[in-house]
Order: structure tokens, then sequence, then C-alpha cells
């Protein structure tokens, strides 16, 4: 948008972030093209949230050490300054917490707290802000929008403080929209609103977003574009068709059939959980839980090569034409937005 | 739900006093501001029985529960456990009470005292209720562990180094130990990882399928809902709204609000859908007619002014246990 340029909005080139001794987040490589949208997905541990946190600068050294690269819209992330990231954030990069009530400032209105990117970042009067927030306010579905400008968050229900916290991350047009989780802490019908709500937003302003979910039913609903992580690892991305459709990585096949669904026979878990950062394995780090596992697997890792239309990290299919293929789930049905056969 | 009912919940009602409404002059105090979490529940539960109770948050599940374990009185209403009513327990009966329903509490960590390890937590019920002698204790803590998938050296950690699945665990095992015949939880999957909730349902399932416990299960999702419970019972700002035999409620869920809630279930192969609008109104000022007319889509004036009985529906289904609160129930199957 602002610079013109027609390649990914965002692109992440073996980025690695390490705290300590352990990597949290181990070589990974994604890319986001402008107008998609991206899910992240995995469980607890996974580094999804580190990753949105590292993107938006609230992450950084010292408290971490940062290497490869993480370009957004040709500006390179890793090492810049804070001065420079605080133009981007809330600007070109919005941002959705996961909990509404502990994000917003309490002692401050819901006017105060949208206008204030408003004024910063776009320059607006204090009378043009407010204008502009009853329209930002009104455009996220709350009633009667001007009255509420002077309420409190702990007046508005975790539901409208959702909403709030949106149209604050939308009030600059970023964009790069990221939501960690916006939707895990609230009833599912309330969940789809905001959701439905959020891609309304994104959609109509051409801008990319990032989601991190722990929901992989919702992610198949929302996301162009899917990327697993395990413990720091990108075990396999894609368009989300194809990486949730039929998923390929032995870790994806065992999520995919954690979710329970309406009609659910019986579930066949993943065994196991994710190992401590200093119990890692060498090689891929889902050698551990893997019913696939073979001896080069806890040795090396594997590197993520592009397999039937995603990117998919396992010797298993790195050495497919000699090896056995890893077992694939029911077939693709229905086409939008993806469809597959209970597991 | 043929046998003799285990839990009968007969017109319960429930009512916390809010504040009061502002006074009219400076001596004048105000009216008592009354909050309606439950208005007249009527359900029956057998022996053997999996229910789920299923809603939004505010829908009154938790507070029914609450009731039903008599960890709170009711305004109004009876609460009966094998045909005894819960508030007129003597001493021993209380005991077994106790005893035969074990409650899984929502927030599994905060429910365990932290300076006990866990070998301590899963002795107490054992001890309490005199179920072995005491050299015995030891190994039935260490059986209860093995039961709920946990290796026997968590015994001596304590809760804190455990993680948020293996708390859940500690907190089944614990449930386990007084030998109950009832288990009650509240969300206990919710906000885990799709693994270690998958790991968890399927737990329980086995548990209650091979022990032939009944189970009671508070949550807000009708997938494990309908994974675990062989009935649902959906909630509606402190009413039932619609309860039947779980195959019949998904396949031909006739309350516009089960529909809704179907709808927006995530799920693969179906575009997401915000099927309800607005939020679950304030339980302080209820409509009044129909609870649920503000979000309804079909609603019609009638609705606003005439409050539904939960009731049967005119051609009752083959089994004939389904009951909805409709002025209009939907008959067709849904077409999700």
């Amino acid at each position: 948008m602002l610079n013109g340029q027609s390649g990914p909005l965002l692109s992440l080139q073996d980025f690695t972030l390490r705290r300590g001794p352990h990597a949290v987040l181990d070589a990974v490589t994604l890319t986001l093209d402008p107008g998609r949208t991206l899910g992240l997905l995995g469980e607890s541990g996974a580094g999804k949230s580190t990753l949105a946190m590292a993107l938006i600068g609230l992450l950084r050294p010292p408290e971490v050490e940062l290497f490869g690269s993480m370009v957004f819209a040709g500006t390179e992330l890793v090492g810049l300054p804070e001065a420079q990231y605080r133009a981007l954030r809330g600007n070109r990069i919005g941002l959705v917490f996961q909990d509404a009530t502990a994000s917003l400032d309490p002692c401050f209105t819901v006017g105060q707290q949208i206008c204030e990117p408003l004024k910063r970042h776009l320059g607006l009067g204090s009378r043009e802000a407010a204008a502009r927030a009853i329209e930002l306010l009104t455009q996220v579905g709350i009633p009667d929008a001007r009255s509420r400008l002077n309420a409190y968050p702990h007046q508005l229900s975790g539901g409208m403080q959702q909403r709030v916290m949106i149209s604050i991350a939308l009030a600059c047009n970023p964009q790069l929209l990221i939501a960690d989780e916006p939707t895990s802490a609230l009833d599912v019908t309330i969940q789809a609103q905001i959701m439905e709500l959020i891609l309304l937003q994104v959609r109509a302003s051409g801008s990319s977003a990032i989601f991190v979910l722990h929901d992989l039913a919702l992610a198949a609903q929302v996301c162009d574009d899917i990327a697993v992580l395990y413990a720091g690892q990108v075990v396999e991305a894609g368009p989300a068709t194809a990486v949730l459709g039929t998923p390929k990585h032995p870790y994806t096949i065992g999520l995919r059939s954690c979710v329970v669904e309406l009609d659910s026979e019986l579930l066949k878990p993943l065994v196991g959980s994710v190992p401590s950062l200093n119990e890692m394995p060498d090689g891929c780090h889902f050698c551990t839980r893997c019913p696939h596992a073979i001896p080069r697997c806890f040795k090396e890792r594997p590197p993520l090569i592009a397999y039937q239309g995603r990117a998919v990290a396992c010797w298993l299919i790195a050495d497919l034409p000699t090896s056995a293929a890893v077992p694939t789930p029911a077939p693709i049905s229905a086409p939008t937005p993806v469809g597959a056969g209970a597991p | 739900m043929m046998g003799t009912p285990l839990f009968t919940v007969l017109d319960v009602e429930k009512t916390y006093r809010v504040g009061t409404t502002p006074g009219s002059g400076w001596f004048s105090a105000g009216q008592p501001r009354l909050l309606k979490a439950l208005n007249g529940v009527r359900l029956e539960i057998a022996e053997g029985d999996s229910i789920a109770l299923v809603g939004e948050s505010g829908s009154g599940k938790s507070t029914l529960v609450r009731l039903m374990l008599g960890l709170e009185p009711a305004t109004d209403g009876r609460l009966l456990y094998r045909q005894v009513d819960i508030e007129q327990f003597d001493r021993a009966a209380r005991q077994t009470f106790r005893r035969e329903v074990a409650f899984i509490y929502q927030d599994a960590r905060g429910s365990m005292n932290p300076r006990m390890r866990i070998r301590a937590i899963l002795a107490e019920p054992l001890r309490l209720y005199r179920l072995c002698p005491e050299p015995e204790v030891e190994g039935r803590v260490l059986a209860l562990l093995e039961k709920v998938g946990l290796a026997a050296d968590l015994a001596d950690r304590y809760p804190s180094e455990l993680s948020g699945g293996q708390v859940r665990r500690v907190a089944v095992a614990r449930a386990l130990a007084a030998e109950p015949k009832t288990i009650v939880a509240d969300e206990s999957v919710a906000g885990l990882d799709v693994s270690v909730q998958a790991q968890l349902l399927n737990l329980l399932r086995g548990l209650c399928r091979e022990m032939g416990l009944t189970l009671i299960f508070i949550t807000h999702d009708l997938g494990v809902a309908s994974y675990l419970c062989t009935r649902i019972a959906v909630l509606y700002l402190g009413r039932i709204v619609e309860e039947g035999a779980t195959a019949d409620i998904l396949h031909r869920p006739m309350h516009p609000y089960t529909r809704g809630l179907m709808r927006a279930f995530p799920s693969f192969g179906r575009p997401l859908t915000a099927s309800l609008k607005g939020e679950i109104p304030s339980p302080i000022d209820l409509p009044a007619g129909c609870r649920f007319a503000s979000r309804c889509p079909q609603a019609v004036p009638f609705c606003l002014t005439s409050d539904p009985v939960l009731k049967h529906p005119e051609d009752p289904d083959p089994n004939g246990a389904r009951r909805v609160a409709c002025h209009f129930p939907i008959r067709d199957t849904l077409d999700l």
C-alpha cells in the first residue's frame, strides 16, 4: 500500500528467537501476501504468541536474541529501533489481544483510548478524532456509539470490550492486523459475531491479518493460509484448504483428529505433550510423539519442502520416493472453505 | 429418561440480590434489585444418565449445579436426590450424598490445596470416608493415578508443578477416590489444547461407561456435550429452553436458540456464520414474554408478550423425551 511493491507484505526468513540458551522460535520461514489472512496453529508452547509478540516488537533485545530476518512492507524489523517501531505499532500494524478486559486501560474511557492512536499517528484534532471514534464504534457494531465514548471498559460486556479493542486496532487502517486468540474468552455465538466483524473489516480495507488460534475448525473458517507450529518450528504451512483439508505432517494429522465435532465418533488424540525447552530433541522436535518417527528424525532436522500444494517439514515426506508415505485422512469433499470428512 | 430419577429438580428458582435501586428521597430506601439466575427449572436425571447442560455465560448452568449439589439453597422450588429433599437431609444422609456425588470444579488448580502433595490430595477422601484401611491408602492412590493415566511419580509433586492437563486429571482422580455414583463436572475441558482436551474427553467417557457413572456435565461447547452425553439440556437466561436425547437435539433442534448455537459452532466444511445477533440480556430486567424473543430470528409480536412453557412438542419424537419452550417449535431437520 505505502511502498507500492507487489511482493509479500510480511516475510520471515529463518527467524529465530532465543531466550537464554533455548530457541523459542527456531528458524521460522513464512510469507504473508497482501489481502490474505494467516492462521498460526499449534498447542500451547508452540511459539504462536511469541511470534506475534516478536512481530510487533514487544519481545526484543536484550530480553531475547533475534536472528534471521523479518521484513514488513520493505522494512527489516529485526534490529529496528524502538522509535521506528512505535510509528508502526497501532498505525500500520494493529493489534487485538486475547484478554480485552486486561488490555484496555481501566482508568480511561473508551473514547480516549480510541482517539489516542488517531491523534498520535494520524495527527487528528480532538473533535475530528472523536467523530472518527464514533464512526469506528458504529462500524464494529456498538449501538449508541456516541454515548459509549464516555463509558469505561468495566461498563461493557466481554464481547463489547473486544469490539472496542478491534476498533482501536483498526483505527489507523493498518496494513496488517494481528489478533492473538481474539475470541477464546467469548461464547461461540459472540465468537462468530466478532470473527465475522474482523473478517469484514479486514476484507473491506484490503489489509492482511494474522490470527493466533487454537481452534482448528475456526481457523478453517477464517484463514486463507495456515502455518502449523510445533515447539518453535513450522511443520506445515500453506493454503487452509490443503493444510486442514488434507494434512500431511503427522502433527497436523494428529491435531486434526483431536477436534471434537458435532458428530465425532471416537477421538484418537495425540499422545503425550510438548517437551520442555531443555529436553527438546536435536532433530525434528515432534519426533518424541510421532507415530512414524524413524532414527533419522531424532538426529537431523527435516527441511521445509514443497509437497502437494503446501510446505511440509517431515523426513517421511522428504524421503518419499524411497520410504512409506504418511497415512492420508479422509479426502476433501466440499470446497468452501475447507471440507473433510470427520476424522 | 426411564428408571427411577436420581435427581429431581422441581420448578427451582434462584434469585440474588444485587444492590438496590436509587431511593426517591433522603429517607426512603430503594427497592432491592433482583437478579433471577434460575427461573423455574424442571429436570429429571435418572441413574446412569449422562446429561450436558449447555448455554452461553449467564444462562444459569453453574447456578443450577451449585443448587443441585446443595452448595446454595434455592429461593423457591425443591431439589430431590433419590426422592429426598436435599435441604431435609440429616447428617448421615448428607455425608452419603457428598460421597456419592463428586464435583469437579471449573478451576481445577484452584480447587486443590497448593500446600498438599498430589498423594495427600488423593488420600484425603479415602481417609475421610474410611474407604480402606490405612495400609492400603498408598496403593489406592497409585491405582487412582494409573486410572486417569498419570505416572506414579507425580504423587510427590505439588499442584503448581503440574501442567493444566495433568491438574485436570488429578481433579478427576480425586473425584473418583470417593467411589461416587455421580460425577458433576463444570467446564472440565474448557481452555485446554485440543490434544489435551481430546485425551481428557476420552478418559471421562471411558470412565463413565466402564464404571456406570451418572454424569452431569456443564459445557458451552456443543461438540463436547454430544461427545460425552446421551442427553442435552440447553439453558437460556435461567430456563431450560430445550431438552432431549443428544441425537435428536443435533439432528432436529426445535428451538431457534439451539439452532443458533449449532450454526455458530465452528466446523470444517461450513462457512463462518454469526447466526445469533446481539448478546444474552441482563438477568436483572427480564423481558416479559419469551426470554429469547429479543434475539430470535422468527419472533412475532405474540412472543414479546407471552412466555412459552417447557413442554413436549405436539408430535413427540419417537423416543418421547423431547421438551421445548417455544411457541413455534421448528419441525424440519437442521441442514448445517
